[in-house]
């Protein structure tokens, strides 16, 4: 890959900003080599081309001090910074940044966790603090706490909390269980928001909202600040914990696991963030495809019909748990069993019922338990050299959405070639549909092909009034531009706070389709 | 697999840049010189590297079900040499350039993340394997 500068910096000015950068960071912690240091700050995953992502540096600053001298380089060159945590927001981008030539950010080298406060049960960390930091340090203080992790354990607890990211415990609302707010703004300001604006605040983790507007949500999925601390909400163990399953039989069963879990859901019978998924992500995550079928396009229903049986899964598959002393989980149990029971062909599995050897329910379990785990990526072994980009629209949770968004992706799929893998993640009003568009990293045509049918999704979902919850930096302005009621009422909104918080431009721009005035185009 | 065979299979995938065959690996601040004829490494230095093995690649690389990496790595050499700890035929210029490329579904770790000395010694413990379960 060859080197690349920054937008509208030549040469002679960047070689002066790199040193002013290793002034401030160290000159080990400024990266610029395109052979050796900057690869891994590619996306690994991208269907575009690498050199549209190719950054020109990476800069990574240890504490709030230097982050804030780091700022105040790039305020002076004018030079775009893309903000990345740990790092592994990988089917969104990964550490790449949305154009070539910006300077990553990464933030991973601050990586404390600051407190863990056992009797009101929460924690504060930094952005380089990952699931897996989190869990083990909170074993090692034989805390009672437990984390709420994402399918990828090596993901980031602040990062994937702004980018509005699930978990799988009945804290899996990350945005939810976030409270307080640390931002260190593009002019150097340190911002604490909510409670912590009170100097001595006895409350900065315990309540939301503080005085006056809640600003929190405007630094989730923004490029309004850079988040360097977070509360979040841990928790506590419950006296008891019995994940299960329940099988589905028939495609079609989609539409009835939907009613049913509905009101389960609203009732808060099944507190957790909920899973219906597709029987091929379960089958992925424990054979690929080769073992199976060896002809081009989708595989046919004949084979995913010898899959259910051998692998003991359903055409759909939901996730759930009981959590809580035993005689309440007795009797959340049968009502959840009975209302599913009355989908014929339902099985109901507990963990004594599943194979040893199962990877998909043993990795379920885990993350219902809140364990970090990386089992989830043994999705994309379903194909040599499989890489993903996740498609993610929001849905209602009734039987006729569900049915229509997932007609509406598999359908497409299938046309384009894929095999359609997806799955539900239900809350207590919605559920993000992710669909796990897996393609041949290596395979410059089929990664056209997908790249392609993700914007053929994009378009079809938001004429169907769906839109997406989150996306890849290659996708970023086309779902932008789908939020336009009112003349892009919203859109011209973000662009007034971020030209008025961040009037240099140089936070992320691009992310979530906000551009700086300096860097927009077609709009004033 | 043999080790030649191998680079020479990644180089049909274009994973290998003419860097590593020319053995440097690595320009400017932080260039070092690749060492495949390197002295044996220090205790030390093998501790540090099997901290960082544990920190970093267990989660996708341990032996038994679950793990991605060890799933994958199992489909192009056998079951016995998926797990990284069993592997006795890694090197450190190979486990440098996979660790800082990525190959398949694992992606690149980051100069941030993972310091070039930090990478050394993993690149030192793992190459020094295979390393049998329960023992050091």
């Amino acid at each position: 890959m060859e080197a690349v500068l920054p937008p509208g910096i030549k040469r002679e000015q960047f070689a002066a900003l790199v040193a002013d950068l290793q002034k401030v960071v160290g000159r080990e912690h400024v990266f610029t080599d395109a052979q050796w240091e900057l690869p891994a700050y590619n996306d690994a995953y991208l269907t575009t081309p690498a050199e549209l992502h190719q950054p020109s540096a990476a800069v990574a600053p240890a504490n709030v001090e230097e982050l804030q001298r780091v700022l105040e380089v790039a305020r002076h060159y004018k030079a775009p910074l893309w903000t990345v945590s740990t790092g592994k927001n990988f089917a969104y981008g990964g550490p790449a940044p949305r154009k070539a030539g910006y300077i990553v950010l990464d933030l991973k080298r601050m990586n404390r966790i600051l407190e863990v406060n056992e009797k009101h049960g929460y924690a504060v960390v930094e952005p380089g603090v990952s699931y897996l930091d989190l869990y083990r340090h909170l074993q090692k203080i034989g805390s009672k706490l437990w984390v709420d992790c994402a399918a990828p354990g090596w993901g980031g607890v602040l990062p994937n909390m702004t980018e509005h990211g699930v978990g799988y415990t009945p804290y899996g609302d990350h945005v939810t269980m976030q409270c307080g707010m640390q931002v260190v703004m593009a002019d150097g300001t340190i911002v604490n928001t909510g409670m912590g604006a009170l100097p001595g605040s006895q409350t900065s983790h315990l309540y939301k909202y503080g005085f006056g507007p809640s600003v929190d949500g405007l630094f989730t999925q923004s490029n309004f600040g850079v988040v360097t601390q977070i509360g979040i909400w841990l928790m506590p163990e419950p006296p008891g914990y019995r994940p299960y399953m329940i099988t589905f039989e028939k495609e079609s069963d989609l539409h009835a696991i939907t009613e049913v879990l509905r009101p389960l859901k609203v009732n808060m019978l099944v507190p957790a963030v909920a899973m219906t998924v597709e029987m091929l992500w379960e089958a992925a995550v424990q054979v690929t495809r080769r073992d199976y079928y060896t002809g081009k396009g989708p595989i046919p229903d004949s084979v995913r019909k010898k899959m259910r049986s051998d692998l003991k899964i359903g055409a759909w598959n939901f996730y759930g748990a009981l959590y809580g002393p035993p005689p309440m989980m007795d009797n959340t149990w049968e009502v959840v069993r009975d209302a599913f029971a009355s989908i014929p062909g339902a099985k109901f599995y507990f963990d004594e019922d599943r194979p040893a050897d199962d990877a998909a329910w043993q990795y379920r379990k885990k993350l219902g338990a809140g364990i970090p785990n990386m089992t989830e990526y043994s999705v994309m072994n379903w194909i040599p050299n499989g890489a993903h980009i996740d498609f993610s629209p929001i849905s209602p949770v009734t039987g006729d959405d569900a049915t229509k968004q997932y007609e509406l992706i598999r359908d497409r799929c299938n046309k384009a070639g894929f095999d359609y893998c997806g799955e539900f993640a239900v809350g207590w009003r919605d559920m993000h549909h992710i669909f796990c568009l897996t393609f041949d990293r290596y395979d410059a045509k089929q990664k056209a092909r997908a790249n392609k049918l993700f914007g053929e999704l994009v378009d079809a979902a938001a004429a169907a009034g769906y839109g997406e919850y989150r996306t890849h930096i290659d996708f970023m302005d086309r779902i932008a531009g789908t939020y336009n009621w009112n003349d892009s009422a919203l859109l011209r909104m973000h662009e007034k706070v971020k030209d008025a918080v961040d009037p240099s431009g140089i936070l992320s721009p691009g992310k979530m389709g906000i551009w700086p005035k300096s860097m927009r185009k077609g709009r004033a | 697999m043999k080790v030649a065979l191998l680079l020479k299979s990644m180089m049909k995938q274009r994973l290998l840049g003419a860097v590593l065959i020319g053995g440097i690996v690595g320009a400017g601040n932080t260039a070092y010189a690749a060492d495949a004829a390197a002295v044996p490494a220090s205790p030390a230095i093998l501790a540090q590297g099997e901290a960082v093995y544990q920190h970093y690649c267990t989660i996708c690389h341990e032996r038994g079900l679950g793990y991605p990496g060890t799933e994958a790595l199992g489909f192009l050499y056998g079951k016995d040499k998926a797990a990284l700890a069993d592997r006795d035929n890694l090197v450190p210029d190979f486990v440098r350039y996979i660790v800082r490329n990525g190959r398949g579904l694992m992606p690149g770790f980051r100069m941030g993340e993972l310091n070039n000395q930090e990478l050394d010694a993993l690149a030192a413990y793992l190459s020094a394997g295979p390393h049998p379960a329960g023992k050091k």
